[in-house]
């Protein structure tokens, strides 16, 4: 488990993601920037049969297959305007195993172009996902601030289950 | 290493073991010959989760070993046939359930992921979703698409029948109206008999046989389940008009023809109704007029501009020559 300096210092250095949504603000997509492994400008994307809407299908990155997510779906923001970009992202599932090993886990985030690297100087208040229209289960927290609403993304719900649609 | 046969079902890429695959042989070869008790299902329309519908004139029926049975799979095309290189690797966990049964090994193609498709599960996994989803249907639609619809041997053609029905003939007309009458015609008055109904151009179009089975099961299983099922096809819904209107009849026909004049350069010419200009789209669905019948409407259309062509063009009227 990280230590609360080492959570302090990710979050510090974060990626910000801003998207179009219809929550009054605007939200923004914070992802600790050792979580974003890289960004790519496009991807080849293979649909996949009998799949949600969010799940846009399969992509290759360094000979890995890699389901690919679209972030406007997935949470309810406005469809991505203009080009997109795509967030190669990792999580880390919890442990399933005896021996306690956990799995790191792969994921494409297609998300706005608005991608930026940034330094979180304060922790800003929280504020409630369900009040603002977001699946609880897919934020590890939901933060208000002077520039938008800032989510912290738990994509291991829709990596680690069958997404059936 | 395996090789697979890479395949294309509407918009999905899929990979077959070759060694599973008993037979290929063309649709438009097949479809001629098809028996009519026969299943075969249609991969793009399985995989879109929709009954089979238009088959591509260059799709490739492939037959393949189920688990107890063989059983035939018609794809959009195959492309390409390969050694695989990577090893196959089960689907990440995100991948939806029916996706992982279907097909529960991905392997890459290049660069693109390839998911293997396990024949064995065609079958169950179109029993699982019903409705006569992936199931190809002997709907007229669905064969209409063939590029040569009037060879000799073609049941859904019979030569000795007169054209399918545009317009209800009259006490004393012998021959239905050429094509060039509608060409000629196509701004100006349309006969005013002109309704018809789907009965009928379904009877012109099959064997006097009646109508298989399954295909009469998987439209009113498609029927019974109403607005709630989202996938189903729109006429299956049984609140559709059978019958064209006169208005709807002719604006239908000169966009038809003023599209085949544009298109007479050489190349194949496919309409559909979902080309219909917005306009007439929503006539017909303020109609709740029934796709099927339109559609069959535009092919006959196109149908018989293209007999007069080929004919060398024969006045309006003329009867023909076969």
């Amino acid at each position: 488990m990280p230590t609360e300096r080492e959570k302090k210092q990710a979050a510090r250095k974060a990626v910000a993601v801003r998207m179009a949504g219809a929550f009054g603000k605007e939200p923004v997509l914070l992802f600790a920037a050792r979580q974003a492994e890289e960004v790519l400008p496009q991807a080849d994307v293979q649909p996949l049969p009998f799949a949600p809407d969010w799940l846009l299908g399969l992509s290759v990155w360094r000979r890995q297959l890699l389901p690919v997510l679209d972030a406007a779906k997935l949470y309810g923001f406005d469809p991505v305007v203009g080009r997109p970009l795509y967030l190669v992202l990792r999580t880390v599932a919890p442990a399933e195993t005896k021996d306690g090993s956990r799995r790191l886990l792969r994921c494409l985030l297609k998300v706005s172009s608005q991608v930026a690297a940034r330094e979180m100087s304060a922790q800003p208040p929280a504020v409630s996902a369900v009040e603002n229209g977001i699946d609880p289960n897919l934020v590890t927290g939901v933060f208000a601030h002077e520039d938008g609403l800032l989510i912290v993304p738990n994509l291991l719900p829709a990596l680690c289950s069958a997404a059936d649609s | 290493m395996k090789t697979i046969c890479v395949v294309q079902g509407g918009k999905f890429l899929l990979g077959i073991d070759a060694a599973r695959i008993l037979a290929r042989t063309a649709w438009a070869e097949l479809a001629p010959q098809r028996k009519k008790d026969e299943k075969i299902f249609h991969l793009a329309a399985l995989l879109d989760r929709r009954p089979g519908g238009a088959v591509s004139p260059d799709a490739v029926c492939l037959e393949l070993q189920g688990n107890d049975s063989r059983f035939l799979l018609v794809v959009d095309k195959i492309a390409d046939e390969a050694e695989t290189i990577n090893p196959p690797s089960p689907l990440p966990p995100a991948c939806p359930r029916l996706t992982a049964r279907l097909c529960p090994q991905v392997t890459i193609w290049g660069d693109m992921p390839v998911l293997l498709l396990d024949p064995a599960q065609v079958i169950p996994v179109a029993i699982e979703l019903g409705k006569g989803i992936g199931l190809l249907t002997e709907e007229p639609e669905a064969e209409m698409t063939e590029s040569e619809p009037h060879e000799e041997d073609d049941p859904f053609f019979p030569e000795e029948k007169p054209v399918p029905v545009l317009f209800a003939p009259e006490e004393d007309s012998v021959e239905p109206e050429g094509p060039l009458a509608f060409l000629a015609n196509a701004e100006e008055d349309v006969p005013a008999a002109c309704s018809f109904d789907k009965e009928a151009l379904v009877a012109e179009t099959k064997s006097e046989e009646e109508t298989e089975e399954s295909a009469v099961e998987t439209e009113s299983q498609c029927a019974e389940a109403g607005p709630d099922n989202v996938d189903a096809e729109p006429e299956s819904s049984g609140k559709e008009s059978s019958t064209i209107d006169e208005e709807t009849f002719k604006k239908v026909m000169s966009w038809t023809i003023t599209r085949f004049k544009q298109s007479r350069t050489g190349e194949e010419l496919h309409l559909g109704t979902d080309q219909l200009p917005q306009e007439l789209a929503g006539m017909v669905e303020e109609k709740g007029l029934s796709r099927s019948i339109i559609q069959y409407l535009i092919d006959q259309i196109v149908l018989r501009c293209k007999e007069t062509e080929s004919a060398g063009r024969r006045l309006p009227g003329e009867t023909h020559a076969h």
